[in-house]
C-alpha cells in the first residue's frame, strides 16, 4: 500500500489584501521504503506542503492520506506519522532525552512500559547512552537533532516526515544523520525530507521533487533526473600536459582545455571523436561522461540559487 | 487514557523538582500578596477581630481565588509556552488531539495546585488566627468550581493559540475571577441570583462559603444548579477551543509566535 498519497493539494495565506498563494495543486506518492527529497527555494511551499501532510495546517483543497487515512479528518492517521520540523526545538529543553522520547511516546498512543523500553532501544541506536539523564538544553545541536529524531520514531511510524534535517549540524553530525535517515528507509518507513543542502538530497534520496512558487517542476528519480539533465557532456584526461594542439581549434569544436591535462567537452558523441582526433597523439588516461549535480538542475528549474538564506550550509 | 495522565504527571512532576525555586517564589508571592491585602483591610475597616465571618469568607475566597487562577491559566500559559518553545506542534501530532492532551495536562497539574492553595489557605489561616471546616462534602462544589475554570482556561487558551500572548488578556481575566469569587450569589433574591448562577465559578464558591465560611448544612438543590453551571462553561470553553483550533490551522498559525 501507498504510505502517502497527496492529490491537487492547493493552499492559500491571506493577510489583510494580501494573498499568498503557498501552494498550487501538488501531488505526489510515497512508498515504504522510499526516501522523497522535496527541495525548492525559500517560500516555495515545502514546509507548508509537509505540515498540510502532517495535519498541522488546513488545506483550501486537495487530499492527503497516509496509509488510506486522511489526518485532517482522523487523528489514527497520525499514529504512522513522525516528524521532525525546522526551526522548532521538538522536544523538551528542560527534560532529559530519555524523559522526552518516554513521553513522546506515550503521547503518540504507546503504552508507558513500551515507551519506556522503546526509550532506551533509541537512545542505544543513537550512541545518545551516557546522555540519557541529561538536560536536553545541554546537549549538543547534533544531539538534540538526534533526540528529535528519536522521539519522531519512538512509535515506529510509517511515514517519517523531516524539515531540514541536517540544517545547522556539522559534518560530522549530518553525516550521521544521513547515515540515520537511510537506515530507517532500508527499515521500510518511507521518509519525506526538505532540505535546502542538495549534496544531502543528492545523496540519500531515491526520488527528488522540486517545489518552485507552489508547484512542482520535477518529480522523478535522483538518477534519473541528473543524467537528465547531464546532457552530453565529457571530461578528457591526458596522460602529459598537452601543449601541442591547438586550442583556439578545441574552442571552434565545443571543448576548453582546463589546466593542462584536462579537456572538458559540451556536444554530441560524434564531436569527441573530431576533439579526440585534434588531440592525437597525446595519451588519453581517461574519458569520463560529467554528470549534472543537484545544484545545476535546481538553478535550471527554478533558474535561481537554493535562497539558503535560513541559515548558511555547513555540509 | 491512564497512561498519558500518567505521563503527563511524571513530566509535570519532573519540571517541578528540577526547578523548584520557580514554585518557591510563586507560593512567596501569593502569601505576601494576601498579606498585603490583609493589612490594607485592616487599616481601611480597624482590627481583624472585627471582620468575624467576613474573613472566614474572604481567606476562603483568595484561596479559591488561587485555585482557580492556577487551574485556568495552566491550559493558556502552556499553550503560549509551547508555541513560544517550539513544541506545540509535536504535541499537535498526538493522536489523543490537542483538546484531550490540554485537559490531561490541566488534570495533571490539578494535584500540584490543590496542594498550593491549600497550602496558602493554611497559611492564610495561621496569619489571621482563624479557622474553617473542610468537610468532605466541600469537594463536590469544589469540582464544579474547577470544571468552570478548565473552561474559562480552554477559552483563555483559544485565545492563545490565535494571538500568542494573552498576559494581559489574563490580567483581566484575574480581576474578572476575583469578582466572581467574592460575588455572594448564595445570598441574592431574584433574577439577580439567576443571573449570578448563569456566571462561571460564583455558584460553586457561594456554595463552598455556605459549607466552609457558615457551616449551613449541604444544599443537593443548590449543587444541582452549581453542577450544571459548571459543566456548561466546560462545554463552551471547549467549543470555543475547537473552533480556535480550527481557525489556527486554517491560518497557519500552529508554528508561529
Amino acid at each position: 500500500m501507498t504510505t502517502l498519497q497527496v492529490r491537487n493539494l492547493r493552499k492559500t495565506f491571506h493577510s489583510g489584501r494580501q494573498h499568498v498563494e503557498a501552494v498550487a495543486g501538488i501531488s505526489l506518492a510515497v512508498e515504504p521504503g522510499e526516501i522523497l527529497a522535496f527541495l525548492g527555494p525559500n517560500g516555495a511551499g515545502k514546509t507548508t506542503t509537509i505540515k498540510m501532510v502532517a495535519g498541522l495546517i488546513r488545506p483550501d483543497a486537495g487530499e492527503v492520506h497516509i496509509l488510506g487515512r486522511d489526518p485532517h479528518r482522523d487523528g489514527r492517521a497520525l499514529r504512522d506519522v513522525g516528524a521532525v520540523l525546522e526551526g522548532n526545538r521538538n522536544t523538551y529543553w528542560r527534560l532529559a532525552p530519555e524523559e522526552n522520547i518516554e513521553y513522546f511516546g506515550v503521547l503518540k498512543g504507546l503504552k508507558r512500559r513500551v515507551a519506556r523500553r522503546r526509550s532506551l532501544e533509541l537512545l542505544h541506536e543513537f550512541g545518545l547512552d551516557d546522555k540519557r539523564g541529561v538536560a536536553t538544553q545541554k546537549l549538543s545541536r547534533g544531539m538534540q537533532q538526534q533526540v528529535a529524531l528519536a522521539v519522531a520514531m519512538i512509535h515506529r511510524p510509517r511515514l517519517l516526515l523531516l524539515d531540514e534535517p541536517t540544517l545547522g549540524l556539522d559534518v560530522n553530525a549530518a553525516e550521521r544523520m544521513k547515515g540515520m535517515v537511510k537506515r530507517i528507509a532500508a527499515g521500510g518507513q518511507a521518509v519525506v525530507l526538505t532540505t535546502h543542502q542538495l549534496t544531502v538530497a543528492e545523496e540519500i534520496a531515491d526520488r527528488v521533487a522540486i517545489i518552485d512558487r507552489g508547484r512542482i517542476v520535477a518529480e522523478e528519480g535522483t538518477a534519473e533526473l541528473l543524467s537528465r539533465f547531464s546532457g552530453d557532456s565529457y571530461r578528457i584526461e591526458l596522460g602529459i600536459a598537452g601543449n601541442g594542439f591547438d586550442r583556439q581549434q578545441l574552442a571552434r569544436l565545443g571543448a576548453t582545455a582546463n589546466g593542462g591535462s584536462t579537456i572538458d567537452y559540451l556536444g554530441s558523441a560524434e564531436g569527441l571523436y573530431r576533439v579526440l582526433e585534434l588531440l592525437r597523439p597525446a595519451p588519453i588516461l581517461k574519458i569520463e561522461k560529467v554528470e549534472a549535480s543537484l545544484t545545476d538542475v535546481f538553478l535550471q528549474l527554478t533558474g535561481r540559487p537554493d535562497g539558503g538564506t535560513k541559515e548558511a550550509s555547513h555540509v | 487514557m491512564f497512561d498519558l495522565l500518567a505521563a503527563e504527571s511524571k513530566r509535570t512532576w519532573i519540571l517541578y523538582r528540577r526547578y523548584p525555586l520557580e514554585m518557591f517564589v510563586g507560593i512567596l508571592m501569593m502569601g505576601v500578596t494576601f498579606y498585603a491585602l490583609l493589612l490594607g483591610a485592616q487599616y481601611l475597616a480597624g482590627p481583624v477581630q472585627q471582620f468575624g465571618d467576613r474573613l472566614d469568607a474572604v481567606v476562603l475566597g483568595y484561596g479559591l481565588w488561587m485555585l482557580v487562577l492556577m487551574s485556568m491559566n495552566r491550559i493558556a500559559l502552556l499553550l503560549q509556552g509551547e508555541a513560544q518553545t517550539g513544541t506545540l506542534e509535536q504535541v499537535y501530532l498526538s493522536p489523543f488531539g490537542p483538546v484531550r492532551v490540554m485537559l490531561t495536562r490541566a488534570v495533571a497539574g490539578l494535584g500540584l495546585s490543590l496542594t498550593l492553595s491549600v497550602g496558602i489557605l493554611l497559611l492564610m489561616l495561621q496569619l489571621t488566627g482563624r479557622h474553617l471546616s473542610f468537610p468532605a462534602i466541600t469537594l463536590l462544589p469544589l469540582g464544579t468550581v474547577v470544571l468552570a475554570s478548565y473552561g474559562l482556561g480552554l477559552t483563555l487558551g483559544a485565545l492563545a493559540l490565535l494571538y500568542k500572548r494573552v498576559q494581559e488578556m489574563m490580567r483581566l481575566f484575574q480581576l474578572g475571577i476575583l469578582a466572581l469569587v467574592i460575588l455572594p450569589v448564595e445570598q441574592l433574591e431574584g433574577p439577580a441570583r439567576w443571573a449570578g448562577m448563569l456566571l462561571p465559578v460564583a455558584p460553586g464558591a457561594g456554595q463552598l462559603r455556605d459549607l466552609m465560611a457558615r457551616g449551613l448544612p449541604f444544599d443537593p438543590g443548590f449543587f444541582g444548579l452549581t453542577l450544571l453551571n459548571g459543566t456548561g462553561h466546560f462545554l463552551l470553553g471547549m467549543g470555543l477551543f475547537l473552533v480556535a483550533d480550527r481557525a489556527a490551522r486554517t491560518r497557519g498559525l500552529l508554528g508561529q509566535y
